[in-house]
């Protein structure tokens, strides 16, 4: 039994269930799973999942993939330690429509989890923010994606890549 | 690689899956599932059709809810368990100190005490194999690379 547990992180609205649903459509047919406890507006309460089994060349056994999102409101950040603590990896979502503050309030949550696991960024809206370029910069030496989670744009390339840095941070340790 | 800090064998599976097939047949449970505090599913029963996918969510549900409620004065932690009913069917959830977990879903009709004393028994018999598994090191895992993924 491996299993990898990713965890995508950012402001409410920022895209991360919009990230989770596109990639459950994309890899259809690696997915086991997949649940969204939501509000009647459709935010995320605070269970938001996609399981994935990944087959491994060579071998029997499979990789299970867990994604999960955070619930981005201010009062659940009591619930969001079970979540963090059991991660193996983060995408931090960024919402360029936001103020960066509030961005950067969001990405420092996750600070003292990140000191030893991969994180991979996400700019998202990209449709309707055009220029992003300073923003990727705060990021210094963190690998960065721009995306439009609501148009598939990005999705794939930053799980491929945060799922390849968990696996090589894994290694050899 | 850090992603499991322990492991299991087959034969711990096989140990794991005697102890909730004496579970529940001795009551009417639905479903049993062991897992671990990340949520990780370690075994389950019943077998078959569609149960692997129930049992998997079950035992992600379970540990995050228990995680969820610990926030509020280690609540699930200090008690070790955790019980709640619908209109059919009840859930009970008996934590062991090694961060496992028994989790039954079973129907209204099946009294509460006996559940308890029937997974408490399970537990027992549990405990000595989480602690092996715990004790044991993870370095089992031959290397993983991303490029052997059929993705
Ligand atoms: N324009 C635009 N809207 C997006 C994009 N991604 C998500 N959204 C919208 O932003 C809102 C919040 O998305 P959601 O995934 O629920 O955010 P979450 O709170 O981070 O889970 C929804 O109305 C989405 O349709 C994007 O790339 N571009
Ligand atoms: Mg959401």
């Amino acid at each position: 039994m491996r299993e990898i547990f990713i965890v995508y992180h950012g402001l409410g609205m920022a895209g991360k269930t919009t990230n989770l649903e596109f990639l459950s459509s994309v890899f259809q047919n690696l997915k086991i799973d997949r649940f969204h406890q939501s509000t009647v507006e459709g935010r995320t309460v605070y269970l938001d999942m996609l399981l994935m089994a990944i087959k491994i060349k060579g071998s029997e056994e499979k990789l299970k993939v867990r994604l999960f999102s955070t619930p981005g409101q201010e009062r659940f950040s009591v619930v969001r330690s079970w979540i963090f603590s059991n991660a193996d990896g983060f995408v931090f979502i960024v919402d360029p429509t936001q103020h960066i503050d509030e961005n950067l309030r969001s990405y420092g949550e996750l600070r003292e989890y990140t000191t030893k696991k991969p994180v991979v960024i996400q700019i998202n809206k990209t449709d309707i923010v055009g220029e992003v370029d300073s923003l990727k910069k705060i990021f210094g030496n963190r690998t960065v994606f721009t995306a439009s989670a609501k148009n598939g744009v990005g999705v794939r390339e930053t799980f491929l890549t945060i799922l390849k840095e968990v696996i090589e941070n894994g290694v050899g340790k | 690689m850090d992603i499991i800090s322990y492991h299991i064998s087959d034969e711990d599976i096989k140990e794991i899956e005697e102890v909730l097939r004496k579970l529940i047949t001795s009551i009417g449970i639905d479903i049993a599932v062991v897992g671990d505090e990340g949520g990780r599913l370690i075994a389950y029963l019943p077998l078959g059709d569609g149960s692997h996918h129930i049992a998997e969510r079950f035992c992600v549900v379970s540990a995050s809810v228990l995680g969820a409620l610990d926030q509020i004065d280690n609540l699930v932690q200090s008690k070790m368990n955790f019980f709640t009913e619908g209109l059919a069917s009840a859930i009970y959830i008996k934590i062991s100190p090694r961060k496992f977990f028994i989790s039954v879903k079973f129907s209204k009709g099946v009294m509460l005490g006996t559940v308890k004393l029937f997974v408490d028994k399970a537990m027992k018999e549990l405990e000595p194999i989480f602690q092996q598994i715990r004790e044991r090191s993870n370095n089992k895992f031959p290397g993983l690379k991303f490029d052997m993924l059929e993705i």
